[in-house]
């Protein structure tokens, strides 16, 4: 007897619609998953809580985006309603974590443990709900969870160098290594895994110049619109593509 | 018929400077050799008590120097169990004269200075601070990447400060007999070795080693920022145990006797060395013990507030009081919150029966 397709959820914020957008474009496929989106993006994701043993919407206009965006009218996402859920994005951002403890780590007085950065990495996903969340549903047991964090922004789209951004703020990030990266990779997976939640990690090969995403995988219309934080659907396809390895 | 002690002023005698005037009206117990302005970068390293130190005076708006900040993301209390933010470098405590010397002498390059690494279950355990990583580190490189980095830290902060603060706590120590490495703590009281009697030789510093001891670690310190001055104080706080076979009350005495006559001893030698007396604030008689918790070792905030009050008044007094400091946008760094002081030798008691 053939297996049943695995159910799969792919729950995020505005970061989903590169997922949908692949597979829209026929750059991703999914065999063997049966998929379902669940999420919000802005503000109305912020409208989503863990209450009476469910991720719900918590108001009426959140419910009904989640509705649409799911388009089998779920509004709640539980224990073992999938066998996979897919955390994509969901505010836990490499944008945020890396920069300021690469620069830190720059500094010759600057190395950190593993010890450390994983508290550090506590810190992180102890701040960010939907990494909550994510711990919450696996230990349930009934779900395997993943969680791809939302990746580092965008190079070549924004002045980086501008005040305020990162560059101004974390000059010394250009200069990452690889080594560096890979520890705070595994910081975030070593706390994540320890909530039950594997960490999808942003591939290598899409990061340049320290701390960002290579320019090849920008959002459509970046240039014009500023958009560094959102990606390509290429890239949203390298992203799940590394879940389901993961996954098998 | 004249002599020397017409010409004395009050606080030459006991009566009116300290009888009359009783634990809460002494005045003029420092008269400081140089002025600390909450504009110098002071540096807080040694025993225990350098923590209230270095705490007072951020809280008064100087600018205590942290060379070893802690990261980005790490909360207060991970930040205190790693040990950033109690010192300003992340050594933990130095009880004694040559445990300095032998921080600096790393960090310089200006010594040999032993090798020596633990490792127990598979972790790695840095004699020279042995619980400054909960659980020990992953790997011997690990250890030598964080070793490294606080070298960088107190190059950076010898180089930077304008005062150095050093609080002397212990004659006692526990030395590699082969190699001649002092350890932070007795092997076998923490964990990453087992306490060996024939490698693991009992230390009991007098006058003369200890000073010599000092004085090479201030003048390592001068020969690579010749501005600094350093302020030396005794912890007034008594051993959690001694090895010295005396009873722990007696070694006490003879610990803080041996510190107290070679920070006076260095005041003499050394123009850009002082002494304040925190020590004789917290122990002496004429506050009848009143700072100490009921365990008598321990140092009440009470304590620690009058240290500080004789400090900003005797600067004061010297010097006139400090313009109030502006306040930035950025504030300077400050040292672990209130009433959690690290003090490793606090695992000795552990041991006690």
């Amino acid at each position: 007897m053939p297996s049943r397709n695995k159910l799969l959820c792919v729950f995020g914020d505005s970061h989903i619609g590169s997922v949908r957008k692949a597979l829209d474009a026929g750059v991703l496929k999914l065999p063997g998953f049966q998929l379902e989106f669940f999420g919000a993006a802005g503000e109305t994701f912020r409208k989503l809580h863990l209450v009476d043993d469910a991720i719900r919407p918590t108001t009426d206009a959140a419910a009904e985006v989640v509705a649409h965006i799911n388009g089998k009218g779920r509004v709640t996402l539980a224990p073992g309603d999938f066998d996979m859920v897919l955390f994509y994005g969901c505010r836990l951002r490499l944008s945020e974590f890396f920069p300021p403890l690469i620069h830190h780590m720059q500094r010759d007085n600057g190395y950190l443990s593993d010890a450390v950065l994983r508290a550090a990495a506590a810190r992180v996903t102890g701040d960010c709900r939907a990494a909550r969340m994510a711990k919450w549903l696996a230990g349930d047991g009934r779900t395997r969870v993943f969680f791809a964090p939302s990746p580092l922004l965008t190079w070549g789209v924004l002045d980086m160098a501008a005040e305020g951004r990162t560059l101004a703020q974390y000059p010394r990030v250009d200069a990452a290594t690889r080594d560096q990266r890979d520890r705070l990779f595994a910081a975030l997976s070593d706390d994540l895994a320890e909530g039950g939640v594997a960490l999808i990690r942003q591939p290598e090969h899409t990061i340049v110049e320290g701390v960002f995403t290579d320019a090849k995988y920008a959002i459509e219309g970046a240039d014009e619109s500023g958009d560094a934080a959102h990606k390509s659907p290429e890239f949203a396809a390298l992203m799940v593509d590394a879940f389901v390895k993961a996954a098998k | 018929m004249s002599n020397p002690y017409e010409t004395l002023g009050p606080q030459a005698y006991w009566r009116p400077a300290v009888a009359e005037a009783g634990a809460f009206g002494l005045q003029g117990l420092w008269q400081p050799r140089f002025r600390i302005l909450p504009k110098h970068k002071i540096v807080t390293a040694g025993s225990c008590f350098a923590q209230h130190i270095g705490r007072a005076l951020s809280a008064r708006g100087y600018h205590w120097y942290d060379a070893e900040p802690a990261p980005p993301f790490l909360r207060e209390d991970a930040a205190r169990q790693f040990n950033y933010g109690i010192f300003s470098f992340r050594t933990g405590n130095i009880y004694t004269p040559k445990m300095l010397l032998q921080w600096l002498q790393l960090a310089f390059d200006a010594g040999d200075v032993p090798d020596e690494i633990w490792e127990e279950d598979g972790r790695f355990y840095d004699p020279l601070r042995p619980v400054i990583e909960p659980g020990g580190f992953a790997s011997e490189a690990e250890l030598r990447a964080a070793r490294a980095a606080t070298l960088a830290a107190i190059r950076d902060a010898v180089q930077q400060a304008d005062v150095f603060v050093f609080t002397l706590g212990l004659t006692e120590s526990w030395e590699n007999g082969e190699t001649g490495l002092q350890y932070a703590l007795c092997p076998g009281t923490v964990k990453g070795a087992q306490f060996d009697p024939d490698r693991h030789v009992f230390r009991n510093g007098g006058f003369r080693s200890l000073h010599k001891e000092l004085q090479a670690a201030l003048r390592l310190m001068r020969q690579h920022n010749k501005g600094l001055r350093v302020l030396l104080t005794v912890s007034p706080v008594p051993l959690t145990a001694t090895a010295s076979g005396n009873h722990v009350l007696t070694a006490t005495t003879y610990s803080k006797s041996v510190l107290r006559a070679v920070a006076g001893q260095m005041v003499e030698d050394m123009k850009t060395v002082d002494y304040f007396p925190s020590y004789e604030i917290i122990t002496h008689p004429i506050f009848r013990g009143m700072f100490y918790a009921p365990n008598m070792r321990s140092v009440e905030k009470a304590g620690v507030d009058t240290v500080m009050g004789h400090f900003f008044a005797d600067q004061a007094r010297a010097f006139g009081a400090p313009k109030t400091r502006q306040r930035k946008k950025v504030p300077p760094a400050a040292p672990a919150a209130e009433g959690e002081v690290t003090c490793e030798e606090e695992l000795l008691g552990a041991f006690a029966k």
